[in-house]
């Protein structure tokens, strides 16, 4: 999460070393718990549950607050319980290698309907167009078919917040992929996360990219 | 033309990490489906990557001739209309794309179908696209990880169009556009048996 709050590779390979907080996680993954993903399979499913937490935090303080009209806080409602599933499914993919969650301050847009919705269709239609590139990116096939079924989750949603916005819902014919820099562009320039955990390291990180 | 449907080629990480995210879904509380054990994976090639595309083809001729022949036959209006003309207009395009990828390898031969008055009645209509739509979705989600990179983006690209017209689809027809945290894949052989279910087939 570094990455989405600015902080130095020097910060950030202090921060991604993993505490003991996994326990569910482990027993959902035993094997991978023991460390069986790729560097790089690790480093792509670790931006992605940095890029889940902020979702499920999103739409579960907005369903909480209840200020949003009612379609939109009905997708805030459904989307964010999503979202907290691809959570725990990242996590139990992660194993032992799971990072924790940062904290966020969402700054009133889970309260403005407008600016809320505005935010939520830019998340949901780069989250969609990162997966695709990571797709091309992981090592592992089943990481690759779990990244598939989270994508086409994305992807409902993104046509969803579009309906109730009044836009239209499939815009191309083809969805184009994007960049993990445009995506951490866009999470930087919300300002809603504020912080990083800041766990105390047991082991060296698997992590260098 | 058939599709990989063993394990054989697997290997152990990737059976590990399939069988983690099916672990994962039931520390979820079951919330993520139990399809995403059974994706049909083998190592990929140039030359399965035309049976793919050949296969998803057919799945995309379907979905075309639904909302070619509604469109042609003008009966329905407001939304509906809108929704079978921009998704008329994108399946066919999806031909058009899967075509281009194929080359001189396209061989396929386009099925006919019989839609009845699907094509003119707005609930029959819109249930059929919800059915449809919801079938290709997990057909192409079901064939991404037996291809080769090269052409992953462009299923993606399509999968991920399918899934905005799910996602639209149901939201017109009054269902929860995304009651799953994951969707299921469907092997070749699910997909047939659910285009067999539409009764579209001739």
């Amino acid at each position: 999460m570094d990455e989405l709050t600015g902080g130095t590779r020097a910060d950030f390979l202090r921060k991604a070393v993993i505490g003991g907080s996994a326990t569910a996680a482990a027993l959902a993954a035993p094997a991978l718990a023991r460390g069986r993903n790729t560097a790089k399979d690790i480093a792509i499913l670790r931006f992605d549950l940095g890029l889940e937490y902020l979702q499920a935090a999103m739409y579960s303080e907005a369903e909480r607050l209840r200020r949003l009209q009612p379609r939109t806080l009905e997708w805030a409602r459904v989307v964010g319980a999503n979202e907290r599933g691809h959570v725990k499914a990242i996590r139990g993919l992660l194993g032992r290698d799971a990072i924790k969650s940062p904290k966020f301050n969402f700054r009133g847009v889970t309260e403005n309907d407008a600016v809320f919705t505005e935010t939520a269709v830019a998340f949901e239609d780069l989250t969609a167009a990162l997966l695709k590139t990571q797709a091309t990116q992981v090592d592992s096939r089943g990481i690759l078919a779990a990244l598939v079924s989270l994508h086409s989750v994305e992807a409902r949603h993104a046509a969803w917040i579009r309906h109730i916005a009044g836009i239209v819902p499939a815009a191309d014919a083809i969805d184009e992929p994007t960049s993990k820099a445009r995506v951490v562009r866009l999470v930087r320039s919300t300002n809603f996360v504020t912080s990083t955990p800041r766990t105390k390291g047991r082991r060296e990180p698997r992590y260098t990219g | 033309m058939e599709l990989p449907r063993d394990d054989a080629s697997l290997t152990r990480s990737d059976l590990v990490a399939r069988s983690a995210l099916a672990g994962g879904a039931l520390a979820a509380g079951g919330l993520l489906s139990g399809g995403l054990s059974k994706p049909a994976l083998s190592q990929p090639s140039a030359a399965q990557d035309e049976r793919v595309l050949e296969w998803l083809l057919q799945v995309e001729y379907l979905q075309a001739d639904l909302y070619t022949e509604t469109e042609r036959r003008g009966a329905l209006t407001g939304e509906l209309r809108e929704l079978a003309n921009v998704t008329g207009e994108q399946e066919r395009e999806h031909i058009a794309a899967l075509e281009r990828a194929l080359g001189t390898a396209a061989r396929s031969k386009r099925p006919s179908f019989d839609f009845g008055d699907t094509t003119t009645d707005p609930q029959k209509f819109l249930a059929a696209a919800v059915e449809v739509e919801e079938l290709s979705l997990a057909a192409f989600n079901g064939q991404v990880p037996n291809l080769t990179d090269r052409r992953i983006l462009l299923v993606m690209g399509i999968a991920s169009v399918e899934a905005r017209h799910v996602g639209w689809v149901r939201d017109l027809a009054k269902l929860n556009p995304a009651p799953q945290p994951a969707d299921a894949p469907a092997t070749q052989a699910e997909t047939r048996a659910a285009i067999k279910d539409t009764g579209f087939t001739a």
